[in-house]
């Protein structure tokens, strides 16, 4: 016996947003806005260092790489507390 | 409503706007320091006796303080402040914050009265918090999937 053929999108509807802002918020991907190039340090960096980093290069946040791997971020706000 | 149209009709008053922390010109370095880190905020708006903003200590210049070898922290704030920052009143229509921030390059706004007292902190965090809450279905989801919530740790 042949089974009936059961569209799997019969119930499917297109997401519906009432302005072009809504769409690309929720559609585009962070791809399309990641800030490249960043700036990266090792967990050994100095605070001092990463500190002057951050000064010179009037930047906001480093990225703390290890083995190849992101493994934190150090930013303005680690140097306040 | 659509999030570009609400952007346009809300006002400022109805963001969830931050109490800032408040300081005089005359308060050390050292005191505005610590009082953004017990307030958790990455800054401090420095008002006069009227309690007009007269300037802004941010998390920025302080990594630029530490950076210099020769910061006295001691000295008054209103040495090192930032003049002139922006400002938007309470009735302004949400999408001027966006504009000036963007103008400004900028993560804070100063929102003031139609006196020109200051009335609250706003910006990048109340945005986020602003277009997360357009969005509850998906920032459920998002939180449901283990990523982890955000920890109030940064600005407004």
């Amino acid at each position: 016996m042949i089974e009936e053929f059961q569209d799997p999108l019969a119930n499917y509807d297109p997401k519906e947003y009432c302005d072009p802002v809504e769409r690309s918020l929720a559609e585009e991907s962070v791809l399309t806005i990641q800030h490249r190039p960043y700036t990266t340090i090792s967990p050994e960096t100095p605070v001092r260092d990463a500190i002057k980093t951050l000064s010179a290069l009037d930047i906001s946040c480093l990225m703390i790489e290890a083995g190849g791997s992101l493994v934190g971020v150090f930013s303005e706000t680690d140097a306040l507390l | 409503m659509g999030l570009q149209e609400n952007l346009q009709a809300e006002q400022v008053c109805s963001l969830p706007l931050r109490d800032p922390v408040i300081v005089s010109p005359h308060t050390s370095i050292a005191e505005v320091v610590e009082a953004m880190k017990t307030q958790r905020l990455g800054c401090a708006i420095v008002v006069d006796a009227d309690s007009k903003p007269i300037g802004i200590f941010t998390e920025s210049q302080l990594v630029r303080l530490l950076a210099e070898s020769q910061s006295n922290f001691g000295s008054p704030v209103s040495q090192v402040m930032s003049h002139n920052w922006p400002t938007v009143k309470q009735n302004a229509p949400i999408v001027d914050v966006l504009k000036l921030m963007r103008k400004h390059n900028v993560r804070f706004i100063i929102v003031i009265n139609e006196e020109g007292q200051l009335a609250g902190l706003t910006g990048q965090r109340s945005m986020l918090e602003y277009i997360a809450d357009h969005f509850p279905e998906q920032v459920m989801v998002q939180r449901i999937g283990g990523t982890p919530h955000l920890h109030n740790r940064e600005g407004a």
